[in-house]
């Protein structure tokens, strides 16, 4: 590996942190640095934090509709690996290097300006953004914060070790290898438990994919074996049917459905995974808890209630409701403000561009215009045939958010539609990064 | 005076020279504001990079309109995805969608395509008046659609559902008795067609 400009101010951040414990000198020029300011401001200028699917979308659509207002994204990872299709390669039909991408094209193709580092406050009321490296200026910022996970809410989840154990990998990276890794290493006749979180979360059919991929390599690769999914919802919450027909007539005997049974303890020693219905012995556990907005939304303060997890926002133009000019979107975003729509990477990418338009208007004096979103997200439950869903939303001036115009799913599975599904990818990845 | 003509001067350079950006970015039509969640699948523009998903961007308004008023009737079977989609505007909105990419410049397919099989699609859209409707280049006009230059797996797909009936068009009834084979290569030939 070679070391990065960006993973030097890293590295020698770290380890400053490091030394800060020993000196106050270290300490000191640490928060200088974050007073710095990085790039003056000199005309107007859009911050977006998270270079993920909304952040992307949101940076490049602002640069588009008003190429003269200076862009900046700031994200801490200079990789973009991508979370749908990454179910794919934990199945073991794609590799890592299939869904990892660097943002460099924005930066070349609309001007938009890049810093690699972490945001660590926001004073939003002089509009300023400080991260590790120095503070940032904004006139309108736009934070994309992705999801974290609620370790918290599973006994025994509570150190890295555990953590490295049972991989969640609903964020596309190091987890998605460590979970391919654990079931190509595993021995024949070996269970694999998978949670599914309640509702909300992540991309609500990607538990059923995964599950159905890693049932389609256990038939093929692991005799004997089998995928139990206790879900803590009481039935599958997308797709259902086509899930279901797909399980029965491929992965019976192989794939183990069962509703209402959240895992409520976990035990690193010896692979118990708890559920609310009893006790399973697993050589794999693949536990993903229960979500809540990115840590970034809690220590900048976005959070309205004292009991959300979820980031409110308006659903016109996704501005927060605890800061003026701040705006937020994607999977980040509390339904019960933004209205119902899924949590999914198309409606991040569909949220960056009503969200962009909103920012740049407002910021030239203009209004901002009515929001129109849509979603269309394929699983795969095979090598070869995918099921899908889609859906148009619209604003409902009555009740203020956004709601259904159209919706459905498949008819059946089909291979044509896996071939859409790869096409789809390579479709919002441009719209995203090209 | 000629203080104040000085600034009429001014004023009209201003606004002769004031970007058009600025100015574009005071209108939005209502084929942008709900065409932009379009790219989702059919990427920036419309310039769909795979094989599968139809090339939008320059397409032309009129067969476009058409094809979503009927994607959302139902008249249009087979993509699935469309007739979901399309159920989600109303028939103006429709027709604003695509003017909003009919009127963007059109960009080639970037499939690979195959030499031997882009000969024989070739000759099959000759002895075929393919281009008595689509033009030399496969240009499309108006009502007939551009093909020249699309992305092959999407256009095999639709010459399929013209040959089973599930699109209805007296002009492509032509595909009905060929062969898959045949269909192929006339893709082929029509992706690669500059």
């Amino acid at each position: 590996m070679t070391i990065s400009r960006r993973n030097l101010i890293k590295y020698t951040t770290a380890a400053a942190a490091g030394a800060a414990v020993l000196g106050t000198s270290t300490l000191a020029s640490a928060a200088q640095k974050q007073t710095a300011k990085v790039m003056p401001k000199k005309g107007k200028r859009i911050v977006v934090l998270g270079g993920g699917w909304g952040g992307c979308t949101a940076a490049k659509y602002a640069k588009m509709e008003d190429p003269s207002i200076e862009v900046i994204l700031v994200e801490k990872d200079p990789k973009f690996i991508s979370c749908p299709i990454s179910n794919l390669v934990i199945g073991g039909q794609k590799k890592m290097s299939d869904i990892t991408f660097t943002r460099d094209n924005l930066a070349k193709n609309y001007g938009i300006k890049i810093v690699y580092t972490e945001a660590v406050a926001l004073d939003a009321v002089s509009k300023k953004l400080t991260t590790v490296d120095g503070t940032i200026e904004y006139d309108k910022l736009i934070i994309s914060p992705g999801i974290s996970y609620a370790y918290d809410t599973i006994e025994g989840l509570d150190s890295p070790a555990a953590i490295a154990k049972f991989p969640a990998a609903f964020k596309a990276g190091p987890e998605t290898v460590a979970l391919r890794n654990m079931l190509v290493a595993m021995k024949p006749g070996g269970v694999v438990v998978m949670s599914v979180p309640p509702t909300p979360y992540r991309c609500p059919p990607g538990p059923y994919e995964r599950a159905s991929l890693i049932a389609n390599y256990l038939k093929k690769h692991k005799p004997g074996s089998k995928i139990i999914i206790c879900d803590a919802n009481d039935d599958v919450t997308s797709k259902g049917p086509l899930f279901k027909k797909a399980w029965a007539d491929y992965y019976q005997g192989i794939l183990e459905y069962v509703p209402d049974s959240q895992v409520t303890k976990v035990d690193m020693s010896t692979g118990v995974i708890t559920t609310e219905k009893g006790e399973i012995k697993s050589a794999v556990a693949n536990i993903i808890p229960t979500m809540k907005a990115g840590q970034s939304a809690f220590d900048l303060g976005l959070m309205n209630k004292p009991e959300d997890t979820f980031v409110r926002a308006d659903a016109f133009t996704f501005e927060s409701y605890n800061f003026k000019d701040v705006y937020v979107i994607g999977d980040a975003t509390h339904n019960g403000a933004v209205g119902g729509v899924p949590k999914s990477g198309y409606v991040a990418n569909s949220m960056g561009k009503v969200c962009a338009s909103a920012v740049v208007r407002t910021l030239n004096g203009l209004e901002p215009v009515e929001p129109s979103l849509a979603n269309t997200c394929y699983s795969m439950v095979n090598d070869d045939e995918a099921i899908f869903v889609s859906a148009v939303y619209k604003y409902d001036y009555n009740i203020k958010k956004i709601v259904s115009a159209s919706g459905g799913v498949s008819p059946k599975r089909e291979k044509l539609f896996a071939k859409h599904e790869e096409d789809w990818a390579l479709g919002i990845w441009n719209d995203m990064l090209g | 005076m000629r203080k104040l003509k000085l600034l009429f001067y001014c004023a009209l350079t201003a606004a002769v020279l004031t970007p058009a950006v600025v100015f574009a970015a005071q209108t939005v039509t209502e084929g942008e504001r709900l065409g932009k969640s379009c790219a989702g699948c059919h990427a920036t523009n419309g310039y769909a990079p795979g094989e599968y998903i139809a090339r939008i961007g320059g397409q032309n308004t009129d067969y476009m309109t058409k094809a979503m008023k009927d994607y959302a009737a139902g008249s249009r079977k087979g993509s699935v995805e469309m007739s979901i989609v399309a159920k989600g505007y109303s028939e103006d909105q429709l027709a604003a969608i695509s003017a909003y990419y009919g009127s963007k410049k059109w960009m080639n397919s970037t499939n690979k395509t195959d030499k031997k099989l882009v000969a024989k699609g070739k000759k099959i859209a000759a002895e075929n008046g393919c281009f008595d409707c689509h033009g030399a280049k496969g240009e499309g006009m108006d009502a007939f659609p551009r093909i020249g230059g699309q992305n092959k797996g999407y256009m095999e797909e639709a010459m399929k559902r013209y040959k089973e009936g599930l699109i209805e068009s007296e002009e492509m009834a032509v595909v009905k008795d060929m062969s898959e084979e045949q269909l192929t290569a006339l893709s082929e030939f029509f992706s690669s067609l500059r």
